[in-house]
């Protein structure tokens, strides 16, 4: 090799620190799963073109969570899932392959209908399932997860939360306009109080189309918090579709939920989802979405978890609630996990953090090797032993534990318990 | 181009597939692309992976490989630094991941009996919950296995009071070429009826026999552990304040050392936090030490006022000390070196050679004067209570110091082995330092590995083309 290392950028030193954070490694013992393993085949192809079927190594290749894991021990900073996904995009025959898993399994797989609460309207859902569309990908794979268990009974209320102002300055959220001369395109930007004035909500899919009442919740926490919401209507988040390798529609949904955001006025984005949270503030990861870097700047520092302003409210627990509650901290959390710090409040010694363990949802694995992913799934669930009831903060980890969670235990997104 | 694979006959295929039904065989060469390397970055391609549940598929295998002559390649989380696991004569490698089960912690015999696939630091904390200890602890216990650290025989930070994986091992399980099974020591922790095959087995790198079953002693949990991170002027001091620490009758749990150019990369990497004030004093030292201390409160306690008294005849200009969870913002000073070297070149040669406890300055020194002759620089840090030096060689090889690098290399094995020390302490001869091992073992020796070699493999199946086979 005779380019150097600036331009060949980082390498794999193939160490092996990812094979003990892959949950795939964990559950499978199979190391050509391993982040190392997908690297080393990427870079493979490239070195020796020729040399193996394309297809099939592209196949091995994309089995993967997603979890992004690896990337959190790599010292070299590789991300392996987007190795995969760069692998998917380039690959000629995956789009096909994709669509066509979407027909066959989509309806087979769905509706699993394991504990039928019939309270679903599932006629959306059905057209859904023989619908191939890019954006709604995120939306069937988490459609195929636990729809049929009934949702749970809520049992805490906020009784008191500060003023907007004080839960801003509490929570360490910006609320200063950026100094920009020069001006950037679209309405001014709002800063301090108007911050609560116009805060535009992020559903997700999940919430848009599956669990409508997670996001009558959030909406009617951010009344009783103060706040007023701007109806947005807001394309998915972009990770199912970056994780799939179809950058282009990524890229396209970015830039419509970065229009509705500067139309806004570039406001607060809050969102309850930590998939949809990290798909978000991975949007600097492409700064031709932005203006400038401080624009890029603004919107990782505006997009907030709901936890983070929550968190600071005054909570009642009705004496119906289980003695314990367990959490599941979702793979995509970045940085603070705000969903957790909320519960330790709420919950206090009620809540028993389970180990650090992904929930097995594995975005599109699931259509791949739907048998992979549950063999990551049976592991969680494991875990929930004796649990009357398991929390997360991620709407793909809710689904996901509820399909996968045994009878005795009733699952959900944190929002489940507020009334 | 599709000869890349070594390719294995069908029938051959067929054996594989039988004892190793479902995913317990890899044929296709997508899937065998991952197993073609380990952390010493060197590569070659296997012509089938294999992954036993249970030693009598270890024994089938090999009663097969045996007749078959086919090259055999054990390999756990390869990461061994120096080609190990790599299949240089293509054949089968045989995966441990799936044998991964605790079998039995017994705290009355102080006695584990573990599958050689379990994650050291895995098996380290389900001792804890239960008051138990097993020390050996090499920087990559949360990612090797207890397999692979007892076929390297790896060492830690903890080997200068504990040992090394090789102390700790008191049984263990092996297959051989044929299919025979050896089960040698016992569950006591002394033994010394007949030779001990136990520890000619440990850190023979895969070259005699499969593991399929390890007996390890254990110890009782130390109550608990406090540090010292101690700035000297220059090395001389340091190694002036080290030997007052021994003199007081001290046996630290670990003892880590690092040289002035180490201490300049982590100046460059700790100099980034936000928390930079806290580190000015690696600008101002030239060498510092890390110690660290285990046992009862009690002992602990006094032990501290004694090493803190004792190292200042090295006249220290910083001295800081902590204990329990408070420890760790010092370990992470050690942890961060390798990485923060690349702040003073792009590519680096690290070298885990070992001398004599009272030749370390020279070593150091001589490293150094090798490094200004060639032009490179050098920096070594380690474990200097017993003597394993991580010999670094800075370089930079799109300025073409390649060639350079290497002779570095030659000169500090020759310089090393000079004062009487060892081309590696820890990570084995592998691939990597396989051109120098006539250097230090003579033809006798030599000899008599090679013969003894025949003995548990007379067709040479075992890992060929590594170490001594
Ligand atoms: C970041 C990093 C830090 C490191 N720090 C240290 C350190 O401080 N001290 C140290 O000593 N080493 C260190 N190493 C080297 C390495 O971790 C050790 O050599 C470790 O013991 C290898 O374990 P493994 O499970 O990865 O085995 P592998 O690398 O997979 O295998 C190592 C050898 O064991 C053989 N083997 C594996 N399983 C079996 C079995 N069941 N039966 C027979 N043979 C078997 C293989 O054939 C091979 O020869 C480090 C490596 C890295 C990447
Ligand atoms: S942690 Fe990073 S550098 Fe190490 S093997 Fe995995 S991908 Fe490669
Ligand atoms: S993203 Fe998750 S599943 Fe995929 S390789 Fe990394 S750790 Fe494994």
């Amino acid at each position: 090799m005779s380019r150097d290392k600036d331009e060949r950028g980082p390498e794999c030193i193939l160490c092996g620190k990812c094979l003990s954070a892959c949950p795939l490694v964990e559950a499978t013992g199979q190391e050509e799963l391993a982040p190392r393993s997908k690297v080393r085949l990427a870079d493979f192809l490239q070195e020796q073109p020729g040399t193996l079927d394309e297809q099939d190594a592209a196949r091995l290749a994309s089995l993967c969570l997603g979890c992004g894991r690896c990337a959190r021990v790599c010292a070299q900073g590789l991300e392996p899932a987007r190795t995969v996904a760069g692998l998917r995009a380039a690959h000629p025959g995956w789009r096909q392959w994709l669509w066509k898993q979407w027909i066959d399994r989509a309806s087979t797989l769905w509706p699993l209908a394991r504990r039928s609460g019939g309270m679903l309207d599932r006629a959306p859902l059905r057209s859904l399932a023989r619908r191939p569309e890019p954006g709604r990908l995120g939306l069937l794979l988490k459609s195929l997860q636990g729809l049929d268990r009934c949702p749970m009974r809520a049992y805490v209320s906020l009784r008191e939360a500060p003023e907007p102002m004080e839960v801003l300055a509490r929570s360490g959220v910006d609320a200063q306009a950026p100094d920009v001369a020069g001006g950037w395109p679209g309405p001014s930007i709002q800063s301090g109080a108007d911050l609560a004035q116009g805060v535009l909500l992020f559903s997700g899919c999940a919430g848009q189309h599956l669990r409508p009442e997670w996001d009558a919740k959030a909406r009617s926490l951010l009344v009783a918090l103060g706040w007023r919401r701007t109806h947005a209507e807001f394309a998915c988040c972009g990770s199912t579709l970056g994780t799939a390798g179809l950058l282009a529609e990524q890229h396209t949904a970015r830039e419509r939920n970065l229009e509705i955001w500067r139309a806004g006025g570039r406001g607060l984005v809050v969102a309850y989802c930590a998939s949809c949270l990290n798909g978000l503030w991975a949007y600097v990861q492409e700064p031709e979405l932005f203006v400038d870097g401080r624009e890029a700047a603004l919107w990782r520092e505006r997009v907030v978890p709901l936890a983070r302003l929550l968190k600071f409210g005054r909570f009642m627990v009705s004496d119906d609630a289980p003695e314990v509650a367990g959490y599941h901290r979702p793979c995509h959390v970045c940085g603070a996990d705000h969903d957790a710090a909320l519960l330790r409040t709420v919950l206090g010694s009620r809540l028993r953090e389970l180990p650090d363990r992904c929930c097995g949802f594995g975005g599109p694995l699931r259509l791949a090797d739907p048998a992979l992913a549950d063999a990551v799934a049976r592991r969680r669930v494991a875990d929930l032993a004796g649990l009357p009831q398991v929390l997360t903060g991620c709407t793909a980890c809710a689904l996901q534990l509820a399909a996968s969670a045994p009878e005795q235990t009733t699952t959900g997104h944190w929002l489940d318990i507020f009334s | 181009m599709s000869t890349l694979f070594p390719k294995l006959s069908s029938s051959q295929q067929r054996f594989l597939r039988d004892l190793f039904p479902g995913s317990g065989a890899l044929l296709a060469p997508e899937e065998l692309v991952g197993f073609a390397g380990d952390a010493s970055q060197k590569q070659a391609l296997p012509g089938a992976v294999v992954r036993p549940v249970e030693e009598a598929q270890l024994r089938e295998l090999l009663r097969w490989a045996h007749l078959e002559r086919v090259p055999v390649y054990a390999r756990a989380r390869a990461t061994n630094k120096v080609g190990q696991t790599v299949p240089v004569r293509g054949g089968v490698v045989v995966s441990f991941l799936r044998m991964n089960r605790v079998l039995d912690i017994d705290p009355q015999d102080f006695v584990a009996v573990v599958q050689p696939g379990v994650v050291t630091a895995q098996f380290q904390q389900e001792l804890e919950s239960r008051g138990l200890f097993y020390p050996p602890d090499p920087a990559s216990v949360k990612i090797s296995t207890l397999g692979g650290n007892v076929a390297t025989c790896a060492g830690g930070m903890r080997a200068l009071k504990y040992g090394v994986t090789r102390d700790h091992l008191l049984g263990l399980r092996a297959v051989l070429p044929g299919g025979e099974v050896l089960a040698l020591g016992s569950r006591c922790h002394k033994d010394v009826s007949g030779l001990d095959l136990t520890r000619l087995l440990a850190g023979s790198a895969g070259t005699l026999a499969l593991f399929s079953e390890l007996t390890l002693k254990l110890l009782p949990r130390p109550e608990t552990s406090a540090s010292a991170l101690v700035g000297f002027a220059g090395f001389p001091d340091a190694l002036e304040a080290a030997a007052a620490v021994f003199h007081a009758g001290l046996l630290p749990a670990a003892l880590e050392f690092m040289d002035s150019v180490t201490l300049e990369a982590l100046a460059a990497e700790f100099g980034r936090h936000d928390d930079a004030e806290q580190y000015s004093w690696l600008r101002e030292a030239g060498a510092a030490l890390l110690f660290r201390l285990d046992g009862s409160r009690a002992a602990v306690d006094a032990e501290m006022q004694t090493l803190e008294r004792a190292v200042s005849r090295g006249k220290p200009v910083f001295l800081e000390s902590a204990t329990g969870a408070d420890e760790e913002p010092l370990w992470e000073v050690r942890r961060a070196i390798s990485p923060s070297l690349f702040h003073l070149a792009p590519d680096k040669s690290g070298e885990d050679v070992a001398v004599p406890r009272g030749r370390v300055l020279e070593a150091v020194q001589g490293l150094h004067a090798i490094g200004r002759e060639l032009g490179l620089r050098t920096a070594c840090f380690g474990h200097l209570g017993d003597g394993n030096l991580h010999a670094n060689i800075l370089f930079d090889r799109a300025r073409g110091q390649a060639e350079a690098a290497r002779q570095a290399k030659s000169k500090l094995f020759g310089l090393v082995l000079s004062l009487g020390g060892t081309l590696t302490g820890e990570h084995g001869i592998g691939l990597s330092k396989k051109e120098w091992m006539a250097d230090q073992i003579g033809p006798a020796e030599m000899d008599v590995m090679q013969r003894l070699k025949a003995v548990f493999d007379p067709h040479g199946i075992m890992n060929p083309g590594k170490e001594w086979a």
